[in-house]
């Protein structure tokens, strides 16, 4: 149910506490990171598939919750489990509020914590495929030139191509050219596969009076 | 010129018998110098200089007041000081003579010849014109080729100078530009109401040469003052005359050789002309001051023998005569006899500035000295003691009747004091009552005071329990800590177990985890129960560094959950120290949580607390505890340890009191300071030497 590749760090200042997630975690058939603190964990840590964090709210130095906004001011935010030792409720609230996937008090059950973890890494996967199809679209729509862009946003109005060529004041036969191209680039053989796409990435279909 | 020691000797010698013994001096300095001379001639450094005294017997007083000794003074001192043992000095003097002139010159002529004959002179300074004119006439007869330098010669005479000199290249000498002018002027300067000038002088050819000068210089003031030349009077009549002159008129003293009837002055001419004077007398050379006039801006004859010499000594250093033009010189000195001044009511503030006086007398102050101080000291110790002697009266007068009332008072105060007696012994007895009481109550004191220190004990324990509870949160973590570990330890083991290979190495490795971590767990509680035990004192030797790194190590949770940090510089050499290990950590505690409190509303990244150890000051360990918060309000840093003292809204406020009861007992002293950087320093010593003050 978990991706090959994924990882979970841990982040805690006490050597065995740090020592006993790992292992536990470990058990559980996961790959893990451990770090004593959060200024190791953001200059050290790196990895390109399904992550997420089991973070220490206390810690000398940069804290948790620190860390937490930290990272949320970055391009994407992994998700953040936080665990500690005597741990209140406004505090929580506000880690559950800017995203975090939960809470756990010291000393807690393997349960909820693996639960939290496999919460976690599934969050971030789907994260990752989502946020992975975003930029492969992106990168084929910079491939197209901007008339190709603009026929593009005609198409998944849905119009023919005789309609596009009156729209834009241009012969039946150039729309036909851009279109078998633009639906070369964007990789579909289909108008409903092509408008899917676009509706990904938020693409608005051209405006036009008919 | 103004050397005085000359002058002082002048002045100490005026009787005649003093004169004739000055003459034996002299003759006898002048074989002197003659002698040695001879003996020095040998030398090839030697250098012979004759000097060529030539002004006229007659024309003052006394030897003296001659002009020649004048001259010679300035003359002697130049060479002598410049040359020393390397010069030989001779003198001749031209004599007045009642022969002609041309004569005289001959007959001197053929005299130095036979003197002289067969000697090396390398210089003559000639002094006076006149020894100049024989010079020029006889000279290369004498002396063929030896340069000449001369002075005492009149700025009235250059142009006669300019036809000598070029008769005679060889020489060169001094003119003085004695400035007639001048000693005029500053006569009038002095006497500006002068209605009337007689001058002293007589028919000598230098007697004419010096009236010649005079009479032009006055003649710029004919129309306002009169002039009277006596030239034409006998010495008699010009006595008389002197004596007859209206106020308002001023004798002055050119030159008298010759007097009017063709006779020779008397030597002491200048004397009673000024003694029988009815108006000051004034004359123009240095020379005169002393001898009856009042002085004024006089040629100085020590000063052309002072610059002849300076000629001369550039000749016999090589430089030839006629390559050192004639120099003029102005060698006018303001120069005056105090007993002048005083015989003529001449006040020392009308002379011109820079005056010298001589001749001052010793004044009634200077001779009555030690009288007048004898007088006023007598005269002062009188006073006071007249004055002593009035205050002393008056006081004991005073005294009197201050006694007086005070026996009034003291009768009254008896009558008083016989009636209260009786009411003391009726207190005396009171009080014993009261003394009795309160030996009673001293006692039932002593009995509280027991009681007392063991309920300091008890204080002492509800302080730790009490700080101890702030900790809670913290001590909650700290076991929390241990205890998760252990949870997630064990339930690793069991996946681990629970897989279908079982890795028994992980297992194990998880086990040992588990072990150590609840011995953690243990060591906790220990150091809990330790602080919260009501335990008996138990003196020790105490590593003070261990016991502040096991008080680190309850309180590390609340500096994390504090957000603080500690910097913790301990010195490893320090001895042990000799103490109760609970009660020194309860002071530490004491002092690390109030830090930590102190630090709540600084930014996080400033919270820091330091604690150090170091070897004090007289066989004492120094622990002090810093933090980086706000410090303590300066007039607090005493109360702060005052009972129930505090400013934190949480706390008993018995911290600190504590903390110096605890120190003071281990024979410590506990302070606090504000440290410059900002932030409170606490600190107290712990004597490293056993004792039993427990």
């Amino acid at each position: 149910m978990t991706a090959e590749n994924s990882i979970v760090f841990v982040v805690d200042d006490d050597p065995s506490v740090r020592k006993s997630l790992e292992r536990l975690i470990k058990s559980a058939g996961l790959a893990v990171v451990t770090f004593a603190t959060a200024h190791e964990f953001l200059d050290r840590h790196s990895h390109k598939g399904p992550s997420c964090l089991v973070l220490d709210v206390k810690m000398p130095g940069l804290n948790g919750l620190e860390l937490q906004e930290k990272l949320l001011s970055q391009k994407y935010a992994m998700p953040i489990i936080f665990i500690t030792g005597h741990g209140d409720i406004p505090m929580s609230v506000k880690a559950i509020k800017k995203g975090a996937i939960d809470f756990l008090s010291k000393p807690f059950d393997e349960k909820d914590l693996l639960n939290a973890i496999h919460e976690a890494l599934k969050r971030d996967s789907k994260a990752r495929t989502v946020r992975d199809e975003r930029e492969h679209i992106h990168r084929r729509l910079e491939s197209l030139t901007p008339r190709e862009y603009e026929i593009l946003t005609h198409v998944i109005t849905g119009m023919l191509n005789k309609q596009i060529a009156y729209a834009l004041n241009i012969s039946e036969k150039t729309v036909k050219v851009h279109r078998a191209r633009v639906m070369d680039k964007m990789g579909v053989d289909s108008v409903a596969e092509l408008v899917r796409l676009t509706e990904k990435v938020g693409i608005k279909p051209a405006e036009v009076l008919l | 010129m103004e050397t005085h020691g000359e002058e002082t000797a002048k002045n100490s010698i005026r009787t005649p018998r003093a004169m004739r013994l000055a003459l034996v001096l002299l003759v006898l300095s002048t074989w002197l110098v003659f002698s040695a001379s001879s003996y020095a001639s040998e030398s090839s450094e030697m250098k012979r200089v004759l000097v060529l005294y030539s002004f006229r017997y007659g024309l003052v007083a006394s030897e003296l007041l001659d002009l020649n000794v004048i001259v010679r003074q300035g003359i002697r001192e130049t060479l002598k000081g410049a040359m020393g043992g390397r010069l030989a000095l001779y003198s001749e003097r031209m004599e007045a003579s009642e022969l002609p002139e041309d004569r005289y010159f001959e007959k001197l002529r053929d005299e130095y010849r036979r003197r002289y004959a067969g000697q090396r002179i390398d210089l003559i300074l000639v002094v006076n014109f006149r020894g100049l004119t024989f010079l020029i006439r006889h000279g290369e007869e004498i002396w063929p080729d030896t340069p000449i330098v001369f002075c005492g010669v009149d700025m009235g005479r250059r142009e006669q100078l300019k036809q000598l000199k070029q008769l005679n290249p060889n020489i060169t000498g001094v003119i003085q530009d004695s400035k007639k002018r001048d000693i005029v002027e500053t006569i009038f300067e002095i006497h500006p109401d002068t209605r009337r000038v007689a001058v002293v002088m007589g028919t000598s050819e230098t007697d004419q040469f010096i009236g010649r000068l005079y009479r032009e210089v006055f003649r710029d003031y004919e129309d306002k003052i009169e002039i009277i030349y006596m030239d034409d009077l006998g010495f008699e009549k010009m006595l008389e005359r002197v004596a007859n002159l209206p106020s308002n008129s001023i004798v002055l003293y050119a030159t008298l050789i010759m007097d009017g009837d063709g006779k020779p002055a008397p030597m002491n001419a200048l004397p009673l002309v000024s003694r029988a004077s009815s108006v000051p007398v004034y004359g123009e050379l240095d020379a005169y001051v002393g001898h009856g006039i009042v002085g004024g801006r006089v040629n100085s004859f020590q000063g052309q023998g002072t610059a002849a010499a300076e000629l001369g000594l550039r000749i016999l250093a090589g430089e030839r005569p006629e390559d050192i033009p004639v120099q003029k010189k102005y060698l006018n000195v303001s120069l005056f006899d105090w007993r002048q001044l005083k015989r003529w009511g001449i006040s020392e503030s009308d002379l011109p500035q820079g005056s010298i006086v001589r001749y001052r007398d010793p004044t009634f102050y200077e001779i009555y000295k030690w009288y007048i101080w004898g007088g006023i000291s007598l005269l002062l110790f009188e006073t006071s003691l007249i004055a002593f002697l009035l205050i002393n009266r008056s006081r004991r007068l005073r005294a009197e009747r201050k006694l007086q009332r005070t026996h009034y008072e003291l009768t009254d105060m008896f009558t008083e004091l016989k009636e209260s007696s009786v009411e003391l012994k009726n207190e005396i007895t009171e009080r014993k009552q009261i003394e009795k009481a309160l030996k009673e109550s001293e006692h039932r004191l002593k009995e509280t005071m027991v009681s007392q220190a063991s309920l300091q004990h008890e204080v002492r324990h509800l302080d730790r329990v009490a700080t101890m509870g702030t900790l809670s949160a913290a001590i909650a973590h700290e076991i929390n800590q241990p205890l998760t570990a252990i949870l997630s330890n064990a339930q690793a083991a069991l996946r681990f177990l629970n897989s279908e290979r079982p890795d028994l190495g992980q297992v194990m490795e998880a086990l040992h985890d588990i072990v150590s971590d609840d011995k953690r767990a243990g060591e906790v509680i220990r150091r809990l129960r330790r602080m919260l035990k009501k335990e008996e004192l138990k003196s020790e030797a105490l590593e003070v560094n261990d016991v502040i790194k096991e008080i680190i190590n309850i309180i590390h949770s609340e500096v994390i959950i504090k957000n603080a940090s500690i910097v913790m510089d301990l010195k490893a050499t320090i001895p042990p120290v000799y103490g109760d290990r609970i009660q020194i950590q309860q002071v530490l505690l004491n002092l690390l949580v109030n830090a930590l409190d102190a630090m709540t509303s600084q930014p996080a990244e400033t919270r820091e607390v330091r604690i150090s150890t170091r070897a004090g000051e007289a066989n004492s360990i120094l622990v002090s505890v810093s933090d980086s918060g706000p410090g303590i309000d300066g007039h607090n840093l005493e109360e702060i340890f005052e009972t129930f003292y505090t400013t934190k809204t949480t706390g008993m406020g018995m911290g600190l009191p504590i903390s110096r009861s605890i120190i003071e007992k281990h024979n410590g002293r506990i302070w606090a300071s504000n440290n410059p950087e900002g932030g409170a320093t606490f600190a107290f010593t712990l004597p490293i030497v056993k004792h039993d003050a427990l």
